[in-house]
């Protein structure tokens, strides 16, 4: 009976010292990290954030706008508080190479978008009818050219008070997009909403 | 005569007044010539500036046979950034510089990514009266371990840096410059004393490539570069990659061979991602196998610490341990996700790692 016990007791022992090993191999790794408002997900490629629908009267081409251009902000569904670079930084964190595709060839990633309403998820087909989506129109994803300067919120001082940027970043940026042409099912006016987008 | 005197007085309060309301400082590193011309001796374009011209810079003046720096009290960004974003990587990770520009360039690089404020008329653009003790007060009050002179060129407020840099000194603040390497060796043999790291840009290794896309030439860089290795500064240098221009392999190798033999292989180089930009838009952004061609290039050459900087989350924006190639410091853009130095040294192997880490 002794001799049983002692082999059991080595037997947890090794089990405890791989289970150890484990853990400490874990450690390191990270699946999720929360920016200052986004939550990356990185084993499941999902992001999750909180916007508002806009509900102003002008046509809207893209459905998710973070802080960036601020005359793009009129033009988007939803508007998130989170800094577009942080959206920027988390897709790189998910997927550098998908990041690096999106930002440099303007390439559409497939995304499952989920929206929380009543305390349940909704595929976007469930919460808004929408009849022009271009995959490129989901989210404004920034300009390359531009965002060295735009992104750059920590200037006190404007650095572009003097030259006429507008009209070059509005061709660029909205080019020949089409309005999305949405309608709502579900009511969302005046509720902040959680969104999980999936990338694929 | 007391009429005269009077009128002396009255007339240097009024200079003097003048002065202040300008903000005109009188420069450093300039000798005066024949008649009301000078010299400027700052940077290595030496500028002989007839009376009231400015010199290349357009932010140093010869007034009545003196020259003056515009820029002094004057900048024209301001912000609190990562210190990943100058890029500098082997410096306080993690950690918040107070970063500032004032306007002006020695320079005219036809890709600048700050334009708006190195290349336009001084008069075109807004600045702030602030003076160097309240900028490390400022810089103090947002949790900044270190101060920045970047954005435009700082050579060109030579002296509101310099005193910037003396009175965070007294403060425990780390001065970071980061240039073009510009400048003459007089005045950065003063400025040495005060700047903990100097993050030099070498643009390209041609003097074809300076000439054309800089408007300067590439061996006082490369001076500036031996004689801040000769003095013990740390370095940290950045090649901005550009399609067509300065990618060719050759080049590149030659510029790593160069910088290992002259400023030793831990001297941290970084290749970074060029965007189109200000008047080199014809080009496309730099494709990443260009850059990791560069990067393996500098490898095989024997660099120690290489990275690839505009390309977010890509794998070559962490540091490796040189001997047991464990990550060190694991980056995403500015974010520092995990650091594993501790007292300068791989918390595995402990291999000293070349930087500034407390």
């Amino acid at each position: 009976m002794q001799y049983k016990n002692c082999r059991y007791m080595g037997i947890a022992k090794v089990i405890f010292f791989f289970a150890g090993l484990l853990l400490l191999s874990c450690k390191n790794y990270k699946p999720k990290h929360i920016f200052s408002q986004i939550e990356v997900d990185r084993f499941n490629k999902t992001i999750s954030f909180k916007a508002y629908l806009n509900d102003t009267p002008s046509e809207k081409y893209f459905i998710f706008y973070f802080q960036s251009y601020p005359w793009i902000r009129d033009y988007a569904i939803f508007c998130s508080s989170a800094p577009l670079k942080e959206l920027q930084t988390a897709l790189a964190l998910i997927d550098w190479e998908l990041w690096n595709k999106i930002y440099t060839n303007k390439f559409s990633p497939q995304m499952e978008i989920k929206i929380l309403h009543e305390n349940q998820w909704f595929l976007i087909h469930e919460i808004m009818k929408l009849k022009n989506l271009n995959t490129y129109q989901t989210i404004f994803w920034g300009l390359p050219g531009y965002d060295e300067v735009v992104l750059n919120d920590g200037y006190y001082v404007s650095r572009c008070s003097g030259c006429e940027l507008l009209p070059l970043e509005q061709s660029l940026i909205l080019g020949t997009l089409q309005p999305l042409n949405y309608k709502l099912i579900k009511n969302l006016k005046g509720k902040e909403i959680k969104i999980k987008i999936k990338f694929n | 005569m007391k009429l005269n005197i009077f009128f002396i007085f009255t007339l240097t309060v009024f200079c003097l007044n003048l002065l202040s309301q300008t903000n005109l400082k009188e420069a450093m590193f300039w000798q005066p010539l024949d008649g009301k011309n000078i010299q400027c001796v700052l940077c290595p374009r030496e500028c002989i500036l007839k009376p009231n011209h400015t010199g290349y810079c357009t932010v140093r003046i010869n007034l009545n046979g003196k020259l003056y720096t515009m820029t002094y009290n004057h900048p024209v960004s301001i912000a609190v950034d990562p210190i990943e974003k100058k890029p500098v990587f082997h410096m306080l990770p993690g950690t918040k510089s107070f970063s500032l520009a004032t306007p002006g360039c020695n320079l005219r690089c036809i890709h600048c990514q700050n334009w708006e404020i190195s290349q336009r008329p001084i008069g075109e653009i807004k600045t702030y009266n602030i003076s160097p003790y309240e900028i490390v007060k400022m810089a103090l009050e947002t949790g900044s371990k270190s101060i920045s002179y970047t954005y435009t060129e700082p050579v060109i407020f030579y002296e509101y840096m310099l005193d910037i840099a003396k009175e965070a000194r007294k403060h425990n603040l780390k001065n970071v410059m980061v240039t073009s390497g510009y400048i003459n060796i007089p005045p950065l043999d003063e400025l040495i004393k005060y700047i903990d790291v100097f993050r030099v840009d070498l643009k390209g290794f041609t003097e074809d490539f300076y000439r054309k896309l800089a408007a300067g030439k590439l061996q006082p860089v490369l001076e500036v570069l031996k004689y801040l290795k000769q003095k013990g500064a740390f370095i940290e240098v950045v090649n901005l990659v550009i399609p067509t221009m300065n990618d060719n392999p050759q080049d590149i190798k030659k510029m790593c061979v160069w910088i290992k033999e002259n400023l030793g292989d831990e001297t941290p180089l970084f290749f970074s991602r060029f965007y189109p930009m200000y008047k080199l838009t014809n080009l496309p952004p730099t494709p990443v196998e260009t850059l990791q061609k560069a990067y393996q290039i500098a490898k095989e050459v024997g660099l120690k610490y290489v990275y690839i900087g505009n390309v977010p989350g890509h794998p070559y924006e962490s540091t490796y341990c040189p001997k047991c190639k464990k990550v060190l410091i694991k980056r995403v853009g500015y974010n520092v996700l995990e650091n594993n130095i501790t007292k300068g040294r791989c918390k595995v192997c402990n291999t000293k790692i070349a930087g500034i880490w407390e």
